[in-house]
């Protein structure tokens, strides 16, 4: 009886002990299984959803009460004071399979917690990975954060202020000193100044196009003005399309402005050269001057005197004359005869004749 | 008489249906044809800034790692060679182009992954604010790569799928609408360079 009472007692005994050690165990899977687990983007707690003033994710307590408190209220006043809504999550270990990297893990988490305001994007992911093999600090900035956190400021700060830490397993310290640099950059106050990519320097090449350019346009502007403040259009057009001296010089030396100009011009053949048309068959620019000039009267000093100037349209042979006045030259010097005085735009220069405008009629008054 | 109007009532309307579903399946493609072009010009954005970092990051490597000349050459020209190959919009039916574009810009790729192994021997260099904060912008911008990248594979895949299928098919044949290639992930191409 009594021996098998102490049986029957032994067996509930060691059942018990087997009960408890069964309940023990229930207890502990979730303890194991939490520290090998392996997140996923969509196995991560957001935190944020139960506790509103929670900027840390640390399902699997990594960091000290302590720290954990400190680093929350700094996450608090980078909201706060510079609105910057930050998301600290430190996990152990992420399922690399299905990320590539833990950037792609920290993009994916940010885009699908949705970090930051909708308009400025100005969200922040701080991710921290600690397993030995895994570890990694990761910053996934919004599109408004990164104008002031820059991918190489970023860099910087992991490198220099939060590696040394965690390096020694000091996430917490590291965490904090990595969110201060963070405030200060963001504060202007940090010294930290992302180099710019390297540009080119342009400068001497478009100085040249540009001072090339000026001048070929400067010296048709006069070449045109005298065609303007010529007494005759007809000889001026006629005149127009040689290019001499310093015309000729500014060409060669500014040879692409040239050209393009040129092209320019020859578009813009309607208000750029003078064309003088056939006042019978109407062709366009085909006069040509020929023969010598007679004089009709002679210049004497104090009045200018006339020359006659025949005009041949290349077409249909129609000879258009015209008085043309010439300045009295005293005998051994050498003429000035075309002083611009009046500079004028191009679209002025018209003056042409017998296109049925007003300005070309005119012309062959004055002898 | 009535009847030839019937008739005519009836081949006005199918014609004018015709002519409606031609209007808006064009302008629907031309949609996702502007949508994929988009992505692809941030694509390339970040190829662009990928190769305007790396005459910087070279000349600050340089003053610390003068012995590894031939691995900066190697970069150089592998970037100069790649920003003259550019693959506009307009190219992204033709294989051909694609295939070149990829080519040359995974030599810079493997440039600078080249590169970046070097510099490990040289702690000095590794330590310099200068150089830490180009490699933070180059790994930046090889992560901007990857998801502009695949954004664009998205923008590529609703558009195949919608000039594809049928009867869109017949009007994408009629308005020249092609299928535009994806950008292929190689493996191990598809991540950034460890750095």
């Amino acid at each position: 009886m009594s021996e098998k009472f102490q049986i029957l007692y032994t067996t509930m005994k060691s059942k018990r002990i087997v009960t408890v050690a069964i309940i023990y165990l229930l207890l502990l899977v979730p303890v194991i299984y939490v520290l090998a687990q392996k997140y996923t983007v969509e196995t991560v707690p957001n935190v944020r959803l139960r506790d509103a003033s929670a900027y840390i994710t640390d399902p699997n307590k990594l960091l000290d009460d302590d720290e954990y408190f400190e680093l929350n209220s700094l996450l608090g006043a980078l909201r706060d004071s510079l609105n910057i809504e930050t998301a600290v999550v430190v996990l152990p270990s992420i399922e690399m399979d299905e990320y590539g990297s833990a950037r792609e893990f920290a993009n994916k988490l940010f885009n699908r917690w949705g970090l930051g305001d909708n308009e400025l994007n100005n969200g922040l992911l701080i991710l921290l990975i600690t397993n030995e093999g895994e570890r990694e600090i990761v910053f996934e900035t919004g599109k408004g954060t990164e104008q002031v956190l820059t991918d190489g400021i970023s860099k910087l700060i992991q490198t220099n202020e939060m590696v040394p830490w965690l390096k020694d397993g000091e996430y917490g310290k590291g965490l904090i000193a990595g969110v201060k640099e963070i405030s200060k950059v963001i504060e202007g106050t940090s010294g930290l100044e992302e180099p710019a990519p390297k540009k080119r320097n342009y400068w001497p090449v478009i100085i040249y196009l540009v001072a090339g350019l000026i001048i070929i346009v400067a010296i048709d502007a006069s070449r045109k003005s005298k065609v303007a403040s010529s007494e005759s259009p007809y000889k001026a057009a006629v005149n127009y399309d040689s290019l001499k001296g310093a015309g000729c010089v500014a060409a060669i030396l500014f040879l692409p402005q040239f050209i393009i100009y040129f092209i320019y011009k020859e578009i813009a053949k309607e208000t750029g050269k003078p064309a003088i048309d056939c006042e019978k068959c109407r062709e366009k620019g085909t006069v040509k001057v020929t023969g010598e000039p007679v004089v009709k009267q002679q210049a004497i000093p104090g009045q200018d005197g006339m020359k006659e100037y025949k005009f041949v349209c290349s077409k249909c042979g129609f000879t258009h004359h015209e008085l043309i006045p010439y300045a009295y030259v005293k005998p051994n010097t050498t003429s000035s005869s075309s002083s611009g005085t009046t500079v004028r735009s191009d679209s002025s220069s018209g003056g042409s004749w017998g296109g049925g405008s007003s300005g070309g009629g005119g012309a062959s008054t004055r002898f | 008489m009535s009847k030839r109007i019937v008739i005519w009532f009836f081949t006005f309307l199918a014609l004018l249906l015709l002519v409606t579903y031609l209007w808006s399946s064009y302008n629907k493609m031309v949609k996702r044809e502007e949508k994929v072009k988009k992505a692809w010009a941030e694509v390339e954005n970040q190829y662009q800034r990928r190769a305007d970092l790396i005459p910087n990051l070279v000349e600050t490597a340089k003053g610390y790692a003068a012995h590894e000349q031939s691995t900066f050459e190697q970069v150089i020209e592998a970037r100069s060679k790649a920003t003259q190959v550019n693959l506009k919009a307009d190219d992204l039916t033709n294989t051909e182009a694609i295939r070149q574009f990829e080519q040359v810009q995974g030599e810079v790729t493997q440039g600078l992954s080249r590169l970046m192994a070097v510099v490990e021997a040289y702690p000095d260099l590794k330590a310099n604010d200068n150089y830490i904060m180009l490699q933070g912008q180059l790994e930046g911008t090889e992560n901007r790569i990857l998801l502009k990248r695949s954004e664009f594979n998205e923008r590529v895949n609703e558009y195949n799928a919608y000039i594809r299928r049928f009867p869109k098919n017949v009007v994408a044949g009629i308005f020249g609408f092609k299928k535009i290639n994806y950008f292929e992930t190689h493996k191990g191409d598809d991540k950034a360079p460890k750095i």
